[in-house]
């Protein structure tokens, strides 16, 4: 930038500030309440053309029930199953990974005096547990110790997971991706080195009464719409709750998040994310994170004691280790921040938000702080709290959210379509995706890349993916994909390499 | 190991002639022999191969041998050199390169020089930063040390310059032709969409 237009540019901006630090009266302005009026939510089941179909659905809970013992496999108990059918699994240790791909199977720890049923990769195995099917259950089980997933759901629709304990499981503690109708429960997760709870491309999901800490990332809604997080304890991780679109994934949106009634307390964990991941450029000490994410509604949250900031709203631009994805809206719009308690945040804060304040004149510790873009986004008493970045947010037209109880559905919403044509589409979606974005490095490498590695051989990515093999020092190794059968893998590899965002 | 290093060794003591480093344990002979064969190319690459900027030199310190290997023959064959005047002047001293054995001698000699260890700041807000890791540290390693599991050079104390012109050369398709590993350099030279981000993260890595 020409020198002399950047002084100019100080002058002004401190001009302004001393002016209006001069100009202020003693007393705040404090804007008096509006009155009473919710949020009205962003879903229409009506207008949801996903829900018309005339599947049958089987129940779950509705037919036979299957005991495992330990000595045996569970994933026996899965092949022997039928669709309606529960798995009641006794305490003790199993060393497997299950893979459900049926519809309506419940699978539950059963607890006999605390001892639950207990998952263990013994640092091993990648994943614990594995659905592609729609109506599952998951419930009750202690997972530990493996090297990349707790639970993760590949496109399953109609989802419950709920009553896990989930200790060190590498990459995602709970993972449901491309799925819609889900709801994650009364979980505790912790030590997971990217997000603990990490919804995916999903749709009406419900993540409340869950403990989440010592991660990376506590609560992630990422590229995902209608989804309410609430009465969540969320504590000691690097970033608390975030909302993000991440750029480079095939669905370019998040929008219509309710952030309420959870703790976000001393989120100061040191980052312990792969170098160069996404998560990993989170500075240790954020409470709530939105990255370009639209209509997040954070209100009557507890947040304390994150020494970065309280809240943070960031675009792309301003995001630490993310790209520009031109199919993504880089700003977070209509953003609204209503009451939250927050206290002794922003107490050890990064340089660029000094920085930022320095701009505003401000002193003190940030509770809220926004870099980058933001279109009608708006707050609610906010003489409340030490801000900045944030002088063009209007007041909120509403103040509290009950008239939105939840966006789950009261019928089970149907699967997925799957044909011989889409198969690599839904593939790509529900799996790949989790870690490899187009442009940019979510866990693994970004298509574009592997595009270029691959060009002109899909069979050669197929077979990799079957049985991979560790070729870079600093990224996770990559888990094998052979659950898939050689069509699919074909498939989808070939979708991979056609893709252009 | 120490068995394999013996028998390479007698190997070695059995031939006449020059040496064939066919295995890739470094042997103090051929370190030799590539020590004084590289003194032609010290005048450009540094004494030390640790590169001379105002010459156009990259490094070589340390290179990843596969790369080297691929670099040389590729100057040999006249494959490479006609980028630019500086690839010009690299294929003016070919003749050096068209000898096998003496090549393997450089590789081996170049391989066994140590490096300094690569420093990466956390900058993860910083846009080179991310630039890097998004389009190029997926194969050159996060800290643009190399891959050699992937083949890719690293990258580290090179210069802003002659790294621009690479990725120039990379992008308009003057340096590459229609080898795999030229192909994958063009496609992903070309997913940086101007000159401003190839300057950018030229200049990033300049700074490992």
């Amino acid at each position: 930038m020409n020198k002399s237009l950047l002084l100019a540019a100080i002058t002004l901006a401190v001009g302004f500030g001393l002016g209006q630090y001069l100009a202020k009266d003693n007393a705040p302005v404090i804007k008096a309440n509006k009155p009473d009026k919710s949020f009205a939510g962003g879903y229409e089941a009506k207008q949801d053309d996903t829900l018309k179909s005339n599947a049958d659905v089987v129940l779950p809970g509705s037919g036979d029930t299957i005991t495992v013992n330990p000595g045996q496999k569970i994933q026996d108990a899965v092949i022997a199953a039928k669709p309606g059918d529960t798995i009641m699994v006794m305490p003790g240790k199993y060393e497997e990974t299950i893979y459900i791909d049926k519809d309506s199977i419940r699978l539950i720890g059963v607890i006999q005096e605390g001892q639950r049923a207990e998952l263990n990769g013994r640092g091993e195995l990648n994943d614990a547990i594995l659905y592609s099917g729609n109506n599952i259950t998951v419930e009750n089980f202690l997972i530990t110790k493996y090297k990349g997933n707790g639970i993760m759901g590949q496109a399953g629709n109609n989802f419950e997971i709920r009553g896990n304990v989930i200790v060190d499981t590498g990459v995602y503690g709970i993972f449901p991706q491309l799925g819609k109708n889900g709801i994650v429960s009364h979980n505790i997760i912790s030590g997971i080195e990217d997000a603990a709870i990490y919804v995916g491309m999903s749709d009406n999901i419900h993540v409340a009464h869950n403990e989440v800490f010592d991660s990376v990332a506590g609560i992630e809604i990422e590229n995902s719409r209608h989804s309410i997080v609430e009465n969540n304890y969320v504590h000691n991780n690097t970033g608390g709750i975030l909302a993000f679109i991440t750029p480079g994934l095939p669905i370019k949106t998040t929008y219509d998040v309710i952030i309420r009634n959870n703790f976000v307390v001393g989120n100061n964990h040191k980052n312990f994310g792969a170098p160069g991941s996404t998560v990993a450029g989170i500075p240790p000490g954020t409470g709530i994170l939105v990255m370009a994410a639209d209509e997040v509604v954070i209100e009557n949250n507890i947040i304390t004691d994150n020494k970065t900031a309280g809240i943070m709203i960031t675009d792309h631009y301003n995001a630490p280790n993310t790209t520009i994805d031109e199919g993504s809206d880089p700003y977070p719009d209509q953003v609204a921040i209503l009451d939250n308690l927050m206290l002794r945040n922003g107490y050890d804060t990064i340089d660029e938000v000094k920085a930022l304040m320095l701009t505003e004149l401000k002193t003190g510790n940030p509770d809220i702080v926004r870099a980058g873009k933001s279109n009608d986004s708006c707050i609610y008493n906010r003489h409340r709290y030490i801000t900045v970045g944030i002088n063009d947010f209007k007041d909120c037209e509403f103040n509290n959210t009950k008239d939105v109880v939840t966006y789950l559905l009261d019928e089970p919403v149907p699967p997925r379509e799957i044909t011989a044509e889409n198969k690599g589409k839904i593939a790509y979606l529900g799996i790949c995706t989790g870690c490899h974005s187009y442009t940019g490095r979510i866990v693994g490498p970004p298509v574009q890349l592997i595009q270029a590695l691959y060009m002109e051989n899909p069979q050669g990515l197929a077979d990799y993916i079957a049985n991979p093999v560790k070729k870079r020092d600093d990224y996770p190794e990559m888990p094998p994909q052979n659950y898939l059968d050689e069509e699919t893998r074909l498939a989808v590899a070939e979708y991979m390499l056609s893709r252009t965002n | 190991m120490i068995k394999r290093f013996f028998l390479s060794g007698l190997i070695a003591s059995m031939m006449s002639g020059p040496i064939h480093a066919q295995d890739s344990t470094p042997n103090a002979h051929s370190i030799e022999q590539g020590k004084q064969l590289f003194q032609s190319c010290a005048s450009c690459h540094g004494q030390d191969a640790e590169g001379q900027k105002a010459l156009g030199a990259p490094p070589l310190a340390g290179q990843l041998p596969s790369y080297l290997e691929r670099a040389m023959t590729e100057f040999a064959s006249g494959k490479r050199g006609k980028e630019d005047h500086y690839a010009q002047q690299m294929s003016a001293m070919s003749g050096l390169l068209q000898n096998e054995a003496q090549r393997n001698a450089i590789v081996t000699y170049l391989s066994s020089l140590k490096t300094k260890d690569i420093q990466v700041p956390n900058r993860s807000s910083d846009a080179a930063y991310r630039l890097y890791q998004a389009n190029c540290g997926g194969c050159h390693g996060v800290k643009a040390e190399g891959n050699k599991a992937l083949n890719s050079p690293r990258l580290a104390g090179m210069d802003a310059a002659y790294l621009q012109r690479q990725l120039e050369h990379f992008k308009s398709g003057k340096r590459g032709g229609s080898s795999r590993y030229a192909k994958q350099m063009q496609m992903m030279a070309n997913t940086l969409k101007n000159a401003d981000d190839i300057a950018l993260v030229s200049k990033f890595i300049s700074t490992l």
